[in-house]
């Protein structure tokens, strides 16, 4: 008895995974606290219980049991709305975590509610809860990180740099935090300092594939293209099925000059993807390079066939067609880049019919 | 000791090279003593060297016809370094020039001595194949043999050669995107077939043949050829249909070709090998074209040569070349321009001057439906070999031609390349070439100008969040090529009765409605009703269709100087003057909101008064038009005012007050929707209607 009065009276917490967020290092902490009712706290912690065997479904019905009984039973509430937040319940859990802030104002459940908000893309209102959470607990080092990361959708790369900075003075070794810090910098065309924040999270945690990728991605945009090629391949080592890492390798190949080898790459991006149209559409380029305008031909033919609105397909195979002395194909091609936004394609078509 | 034994080293390399130069160079002579058990062949084969020499000795346009005798001698004696050069000398005059190689090397090899200018043919059977190294290194050595002094000219010939083939080593490393394809046989055959000029639409082509046939059946004996005819091809379903002889009166038993047509096809302008060679003049009626008149003796002169011409696309000017020195010739054939004055008489030439004409032979000329782009052919300026092609671009306010600029490598190459035109929109050319892969003598060409290498576009994404699944795509555009293409508009179309729909010749006067400067005048073709005018960037224009008994028909088009190239198919029904008749008066423009006619009307205002004065008796009714927009009183008033405005003009003008109605209608008849720019555009408008005749 004593002993569970022991557990029941100190915080605990559990570990969940976003639903909507894939791949992440960041966790939801729940913190529990033993009120003295104990056949509430009893469900409740069979709740947790289940939550931890991935029983989501009894962990709500032992979660609304504790709630019945206490009804102000608040970290009930916080639980009940992460556990639905697991089961992508993304307004049911928001509403579990309104009761439990109208009870208490905690850190926790505007962190909670402002993934749930961000899951049903209501960023403006995510980015609310994450300020609230970050007022409530200054050195909430994932409210600042996933701040940042709505900052950097919405296109403020700056705002997103000065976040990514708070998560790491929070917590120092955030690789998260770094990466993205330096996806920031890349996009603000910082290429060195986005280099020296892709390293430092390599340092903290070398098994991170899409940070050796997009390390290499920029000593691409560099033109540093044996570096990109080195670490692309860091990447595939890293994930042996990472087609993107395979497709942007090919993509340096290609601007290295080296287009077999880029071919080689694009295929491989293929072989694993089967419906990559990126890759179909970048083996039509190489091809178009080694003078393989069938080929060419016949890989926008397939980027096509997977996504027919794709304008840089219908680029780059009037190119080919053209040099096919398939003039009319070439501009029925370029005709409908243009129509599909690719505008480069009206300084192709100045000859053909409209 | 140490030079006793250099001696004999030196001593017995000489006599080795010298044993095992003879043991593969052993010249043979045709004689018994080196056929003694072939005595019979050896006589066929000293025949055959005969048969051949009666061809050779006529000079070299008969060459060709030597080939055959002397290659069956070379089978039965392959090492005779005389009969070796010569049919070196031959193919270098036939249609395989570059064979002669072998011959030529096969000759020097077997007696370096066999003539004088050996060196100088080797020099220029490399040239031809784009040999330069070799070909630099031959015309050096036949430098060195002969004295600058005792043959001047053909030292500057081969000086000459040296700068093309550095030169052509130049263009061949950067060669143009382009390709070359024979126009096929519907076109080419074994004789030369070149000069072909084509209408601004590509639906019409028209080129020089020494083909058998030829009208009259004649030889020139000065080139050993078939005497020259006209013939005409068109395109149906992107393929030539075969060529025809454009028969009398184009062709006659002397020298025809064709030297330029008109943009619309309905103008021909033919060289005739009369007086040296002059320039006539011949038009298409309906489907007949006139008897060729020939030029006055501003272009034509009595004893010298008048080849090529061409119209500039207003029919106002005509370029063409001549080797008539009293002109004030810069050198040998040279390109002039004249203008026709009011009375339509071609006046005094001018010289294009030194940028354009060198002390060498300019021919082919063309100039672009654009009007200022001049292509013509050069065996000056800098050349790759033979007659080159040039660009030259007329400046306006500058007033001069510019530099002319080689086209390029693979359009230009080592042999002559001459009668160039381009296509109104700049994407295909057409000239004449004589090369190796043709069907036989010169062919007629089409290059397709593919611009500078048009960039891929690479797709690529990356995982920027850590946290975020989705990878974000990088954002690459393909960098912008600027392709460059004419800056014109070709107004083509075809002009109907509007109620029988039977095709009219109608005269189409294009004027510059800023300046009311008449620009040109045409006439629709009386058969087919088609006509085609070009139409160059930078003006606007007003565009009057007009035949007597029918209403005038106007278009507009403003075309800004940044405009790319287009073609506007425009037909046009006139409508024959009968009571009701309405038509809209698309050139009269009014200050926003005001009845204000302004300057750019003035044009269409004349046609109008001059149709009140050539129809007497026509009494018509002005109406004005709104869209829309704005309350209806206002409408009402503003289309009262803009009509009155027009008749208020024309009464100025001298036409009777009593011939002239003015009614506004305000926005009560719309011709279109009033939902789009468009539609209120065309329903904001002037018109007339025919009340009686």
């Amino acid at each position: 008895m004593n002993c569970t009065k022991l557990i029941f009276s100190f915080f605990f917490a559990f570990w969940i995974q976003s639903i909507a967020i894939a791949q992440t290092d960041s966790v939801i902490q729940a913190k529990i606290i033993d009120d003295g009712s104990q056949d509430a706290e009893k469900f409740y912690n069979s709740g947790i219980s289940n939550f931890s065997l991935k029983k989501y479904t009894e962990a709500i019905s032992d979660f609304d049991k504790a709630i019945s009984l206490k009804p102000d039973f608040e970290k009930a509430y916080y639980n009940r709305g992460a556990t639905k937040l697991e089961l992508a319940q993304f307004k049911e859990a928001i509403s579990d975590f309104d009761v439990s802030l109208t009870i208490t104002q905690n850190s926790e459940s505007y962190f909670s509610r402002g993934q749930a908000k961000y899951a049903l893309n209501d960023k403006e209102g995510a980015i609310a809860d994450y300020s609230k959470a970050i007022e409530l607990n200054s050195s909430h080092a994932q409210a600042f990180y996933y701040r940042g990361g709505i900052k950097f959708e919405n296109l403020d790369y700056k705002g997103a740099v000065e976040d990514f900075t708070l998560a790491i003075g929070a917590k120092s070794d955030y690789a998260y935090a770094y990466n993205d810090r330096g996806s920031s910098k890349r996009q603000l065309e910082d290429l060195d300092g986005a280099i020296l924040d892709y390293k430092k999270a390599l340092l903290i945690n070398s098994e991170m594939a899409f940070a050796y990728n997009n390390l290499a991605s920029v000593k691409r945009k560099k033109g540093d293209f044996k570096g990109a090629i080195e670490d692309y391949t860091q990447a595939i080592n890293k994930q042996k099925d990472y087609y993107v890492a395979y497709n942007n390798r090919g993509s340096a190949k290609f601007d290295s000059g080296d287009f077999k080898g880029a071919i080689e790459d694009f295929s491989k991006a293929i072989q694993i993807k089967p419906d990559y149209v990126f890759a179909f559409n970048n083996r039509a380029s190489a091809k178009l390079k080694i003078l393989d305008y069938k080929g060419c031909v016949d890989d926008c033919n397939a980027a096509i066939k997977i996504n027919s609105v794709f304008g840089d397909a219908y680029l780059n195979r009037g190119i080919a067609k053209e040099m096919l002395k398939d003039f009319l194909g070439a501009c029925a091609d370029w005709n409908k880049a243009i129509e599909l936004g690719v505008e480069v394609a009206r300084n192709y078509n100045g000859h053909c019919e409209k | 000791m140490i030079k006793s034994n250099i001696f004999f080293k030196l001593f017995f390399s000489f006599l080795f090279t010298l044993i095992s130069s003879s043991s593969f160079s052993q010249n043979v002579e045709f004689e018994k003593d080196f056929f003694k058990e072939k005595k019979e062949e050896l006589k066929v084969a000293k025949n055959n060297i005969e048969e051949g020499d009666v061809y050779y000795l006529q000079g070299s346009v008969y060459y060709k016809q030597a080939i055959d005798f002397y290659l069956k001698a070379n089978n039965f004696n392959p090492n005779n370094a005389l009969l070796n050069f010569k049919i070196g000398q031959c193919y270098l005059y036939s249609n395989d020039r570059i064979k002669s190689i072998p011959f030529l090397e096969k000759a020097y090899l077997l007696n370096s001595l066999i003539d004088l200018d050996i060196r100088y043919y080797l020099g220029l059977a490399y040239h031809i194949d784009m040999q330069w190294d070799k070909s630099i290194k031959e015309f050096n050595a036949y430098l060195l043999l002969i004295k600058q002094k005792d043959h001047p000219e053909m030292y500057a010939d081969v000086l000459k050669h040296l700068e093309e083939c550095a030169y052509g080593k130049i263009l061949v490393q950067s060669p143009v995107r382009v390709f070359v394809d024979n126009v096929g046989p519907e076109i080419n055959t074994p004789y030369s077939d070149y000069g072909a000029v084509i209408s601004a639409d590509e639906s019409v082509m028209v080129f020089t043949s020494r083909r058998p046939g030829s009208t009259g059946g004649k030889i020139d004996p000065g080139i050993n050829e078939n005497f020259e005819d006209i013939y005409i091809s068109t395109k149906k379903n992107g393929k030539w249909t075969p060529a025809i002889n454009m028969g009398l009166p184009i062709n006659t038993d002397d020298h025809d070709a064709n030297s330029g047509l008109s943009a619309d096809g309905q103008k021909f302008l033919i060289y005739i090998g009369k007086n040296n060679g002059d320039l006539y003049e011949s038009e298409l009626k309906g489907e007949v074209w006139s008897k060729p008149e020939e030029m006055n003796k501003n272009i034509n002169s009595a004893n010298f040569h008048e080849s090529s011409a061409c119209y500039s696309p207003n029919g106002k000017l005509v370029y063409f070349v001549t080797d008539n020195p009293d002109l004030g010739g810069l050198g040998g054939r040279d390109i002039y321009v004249s203008a026709k004055d009011d009375k339509g008489k071609w006046g005094k030439p001018i010289n294009l001057g030194v940028k354009v004409n060198s002390k060498y032979d300019e021919e082919g000329i063309y100039i672009h439906p654009d009007g200022r782009t001049l292509y013509f052919s050069s065996q000056g300026h800098q050349t790759m070999g033979g007659y080159d092609i040039f660009k030259t671009i007329y400046d306006d306010k500058l007033k001069t031609w510019s530099e002319p600029v080689n086209m390029g490598y693979p359009v230009n190459t080592t042999g002559d390349d001459v009668f160039f035109v381009v296509s109104a929109n700049g994407r295909h050319g057409y000239y004449s070439s004589f090369n190796s892969t043709g069907f036989g003598r010169n062919d007629i060409y089409m290059i397709t100008f593919l611009g500078t290498e048009k960039p891929v576009v690479l797709n690529n994404e990356d995982n920027l969040l850590a946290s975020v699944v989705a990878p974000v795509k990088e954002t690459v555009i393909a960098p912008v090529v600027t392709i460059k293409e004419a800056q014109l508009t070709i107004l083509k179309g075809i002009i109907t009765d509007a109620l029988t729909q039977k095709p009219l010749e109608a005269t189409i006067e294009i004027i510059d409605n800023k300046t009311n400067e008449l620009v040109a005048t045409f006439l629709s073709n009386s058969s087919s009703g088609k006509y085609l005018v070009s139409l160059p960037a930078g003006r606007n224009y007003g565009i009057a269709v007009k035949k007597d008994n029918y209403l005038f028909h106007s278009e507009n088009f403003d075309i800004p100087i940044t405009a790319a190239f287009q073609e506007v198919k425009k037909d046009v029904e006139l409508k024959n003057i009968a009571v009701g008749s309405k038509i809209v008066l698309k050139n009269i423009f009014f200050d926003v909101s005001k009845a204000t006619l302004r300057p750019e009307s003035t044009s269409e205002l004349q046609r109008l008064q001059k149709l009140l004065i050539d129809v007497p008796t026509l009494k018509i009714e002005i109406s004005g038009h709104t869209d829309s927009d704005g309350t209806a009183e206002y409408n009402q008033t503003l289309s009262n005012n803009r009509a009155k405005a027009v008749v208020d003009y024309l009464i100025k003008a001298g036409i009777s007050s009593d011939r002239l109605v003015s009614k506004g209608y305000g926005k009560d008849q719309p011709i279109a929707t009033n939902d789009t720019v468009e539609g209120r555009q065309l329903n904001r408008r002037t018109e007339f209607k025919i009340l009686s005749k």
